[in-house]
């Protein structure tokens, strides 16, 4: 089996991370996003293709391509001027930049380390809620997006990968 | 062993696990890192140790707009590459559905004299994160 190390335990939402990537996918520099409540990532599946026949009763599904993958976070307003700026020009510049949502801190160097998923998202929706009695704040959308690196005949299509932080040595 | 040498190497070492686990789709590559908790000051002055070490073209642009008093995470053999003035090589494992990546130090670019800035590394030291 992939040595793939399931994590120190049970964490709450809390102790969970969001970063995104000013650098490149090998030379990696991750700003934490903390200033959001609820992070959300609802969009993590495969599309299916229905096989339906007169020779078997049952409809069986093939997988297909994965499907559009999104994370919700609510962005508290008027908080964190940095990150706040940085998703603000993402969404405006219509960006696509890599970013990180794990299970724990990135210098989590527990046994158990921590684990996510790496993806180029964009900046899809920037809407701002002012609710009348409660904290005013930034719905965000990312959605995965086209993310290219390098030029010419070293240009590279950035795709999502998992990735363990910490943890036993393994491979 | 030259550069060139090695790089056929490292190509038919993946093009034999892939043989062996009869890959036909890319499969998702699974990242194991050691990142580093660091302030950008700390990252420009590593910077200015080695400029012209390519991981440090890369850190002087990704950290552009990122102001001192910030707390960021960078990869930990990157740095010490830029430090050592070494390559940093990856290393892929195929192990179905995954395939395994993760960073060690390569050979010494000759950028700055051995030893200029840092200690020397040892053979334990040498780069396995």
């Amino acid at each position: 089996m992939p040595d793939i190390t399931f994590g120190a335990g049970p964490v709450v939402g809390a102790d969970c991370k969001l970063y995104y990537n000013t650098g490149t996918r090998s030379s990696e520099t991750w700003v934490e996003v903390d200033e959001v409540g609820d992070v959300n990532m609802p969009e993590l599946s495969v599309a299916l293709a229905a096989l339906k026949r007169r020779a078997n009763s049952y409809t069986k599904n093939l997988p297909a391509l994965f499907n559009s993958i999104t994370i919700n976070a609510t962005l508290i307003h008027g908080l964190g001027p940095t990150e706040f700026a940085a998703i603000q020009t993402q969404f405006f510049a219509k960006t696509c930049v890599e970013w990180a949502i794990l299970g724990g801190a990135y210098t989590n160097t527990s046994e158990g380390g921590v684990q996510g998923l790496r993806i180029p998202m964009l900046v899809s929706a920037f809407p701002w809620n002012q609710p009348l009695e409660d904290v005013a704040g930034h719905e965000i959308t990312l959605a995965s997006g086209l993310l290219i690196e390098g030029s010419g005949s070293s240009e590279t299509e950035i795709d999502p990968v998992w990735t363990t932080v910490g943890g036993s040595p393994g491979f | 062993m030259d550069k060139q040498t090695q790089e056929t190497m490292e190509k038919i070492a993946t093009l034999r696990q892939r043989l062996k686990g009869n890959i036909r789709q890319k499969l998702l590559e699974h990242h194991r890192t050691n990142l580093v908790k660091v302030n950008p000051s700390e990252v420009r002055a590593v910077i200015s140790v080695n400029p012209h070490h390519p991981k440090a073209k890369v850190f002087a642009k990704s950290f552009e707009e990122l102001h001192d008093g910030m707390t960021v995470y960078v990869d930990s053999t990157d740095l010490q590459a830029i430090l050592e003035d070494r390559a940093v090589v990856e290393i892929r494992d195929i192990e179905p559905p995954f395939e395994n990546v993760r960073k060690t130090l390569g050979e010494s670019l000759g950028n700055i004299p051995p030893g200029t800035f840092t200690d020397t590394p040892t053979e334990d030291e040498d780069g396995s994160v």
